[in-house]
């Protein structure tokens, strides 16, 4: 690059125009493509951790398979992976934990998140909206060991022993209506976003016909912003899947196939984080299992998220 | 929308191409307030939290607390390193 005399460019065939300073326009060029390169560089960051991630996550899989069956670990219902002896490595425990939870939690934050996402955008005045959003949102800020205390401590002996004096102390109730609280933000805010898309000249046409507030809000508005909201139960519902600190500490460690929400449960989650605080040793089968599990919920949160994409794409409502 | 709908009631022959107007807007104002309690719900819940944090942790906030290293004793025990184990974390 030193070579300002250089008379003729290679990219700009034809005679030296003079006053144009060719260096300059070599030193912008490199410059160009180096920050191309730089930001390149940074999006492949997150790229290849995922891709790390995946390929640690398969290849210890794997392991784990070379020695237990798929189909037992799919579909047995007993997991004992703890145990000296007598282990057994059948998921639907911690499988049907983890779909409890999410159940619990989706029928909490559904419903409110829905509501709290008509009631800030067709209800309510600029003013209580700028207190309720950021409240709201505050929520989802919270950590979620928080949250875990909270529904060991509060919720389980305070509310559910109460009306339920037979509850176990952790139990998936609790768990569940923590987390459920914990993505009503995510439900609101996404839904929010579906519902002011709405065009403006259809909310004014219903309002024109004599609809009431409540009609054009769930006769117009939500039909219209459908896509949108059920892609934000698919995006809470793949958080619940993956919550893991909530249920760790609130649910319990019980590996057991859940039938009763005041029973303590283990759910993929929980299991991992009793593990790895543990001392399991590296390259037994318990170790392995991990892996097997932990492959089991990406694939889990990875078809909730492929199919919420594929949901939008699907059946948004273009509007002008 | 309040006036529009007491001019309607006064000539009550008028409303046949609105029926159940009355109706409507008694369901239309009962679900105003169930939404207003759907999202004081979360409020609450926030509410609580903050309240049961702040009632339960305020008396042992102090400062030997945060600049005292753990320790086996809990009424010596601080949380010094934990602290700059999650700036560094951050950082």
């Amino acid at each position: 690059m030193s070579s300002a005399a250089e008379p003729r460019q290679p990219n700009h065939p034809g005679p030296a125009v003079a006053g144009v300073d060719y260096a300059l326009l070599r030193r912008q060029k490199f410059v160009e493509r180096l920050a191309g390169l730089v930001l390149m560089a940074c999006a492949a960051v997150s790229i290849f951790t995922t891709l790390g991630i995946v390929i640690i996550l398969l290849s210890e899989a794997l392991r784990f398979f070379q020695t237990d069956s798929i189909v037992g670990f799919l579909t047995g219902t007993r997991w004992t992976a703890l145990f000296e002896f007598d282990q057994s490595f059948g998921v639907l425990p911690l499988v049907s934990a983890t779909l409890m939870v999410t159940l619990i939690a989706m029928l909490v934050a559904m419903p409110a998140g829905v509501m709290s996402a008509i009631y800030l955008s067709e209800y309510a005045s600029e003013r209580s909206r700028s207190f309720l959003k950021p409240t709201l949102e505050l929520l989802a800020g919270i950590p979620t060991i928080i949250y875990g205390y909270f529904a060991l401590s509060f919720i389980t002996p305070e509310i559910i022993q109460r009306i339920f004096p037979g509850a176990s102390i952790f139990n998936v109730l609790s768990a569940g209506l923590a987390v459920g609280v914990m993505i009503i933000p995510l439900v609101a805010s996404l839904s929010e976003d579906a519902i002011r898309a709405v065009p403006r000249a259809m909310r004014e046409g219903a309002y024109a016909m004599g609809a009431t507030k409540f009609e054009v809000s769930t006769r117009v508005i939500v039909p219209a912003a459908l896509s949108g909201i059920v892609a934000s139960f698919i995006l809470a519902m793949s958080r619940a899947v993956g919550e893991t600190m909530i249920v760790a500490l609130a649910a319990g460690s019980l590996a057991q196939v859940a039938r009763d929400p005041l029973d303590s449960a283990q759910t993929m989650t929980g299991y991992i984080v009793q593990v790895v605080s543990g001392d399991v040793v590296r390259g037994t089968n318990v170790y392995y299992s991990l892996y097997a599990v932990g492959l089991l919920l990406f694939v889990m949160t990875l078809s909730l998220n492929i199919f919420s994409h594929w949901f939008v794409r699907k059946f948004r409502e273009v509007y002008e | 929308m309040t006036s529009a709908s007491v001019t309607l009631h006064d000539h009550d022959d008028n409303l046949a191409v609105t029926p159940g107007l009355r109706k409507r807007q008694i369901v239309a104002g009962l679900w105003r307030w169930i939404f207003v309690l759907a999202t004081t719900l979360a409020v609450i819940a926030l509410g609580l939290l903050g309240w049961y944090i702040v009632s339960r942790g305020y008396d042992w906030l102090s400062w030997d607390l945060l600049t005292n290293m753990a320790s086996r004793r809990p009424e010596r025990s601080g949380l010094n390193v934990a602290i700059y184990g999650t700036l560094w974390i951050i950082s």
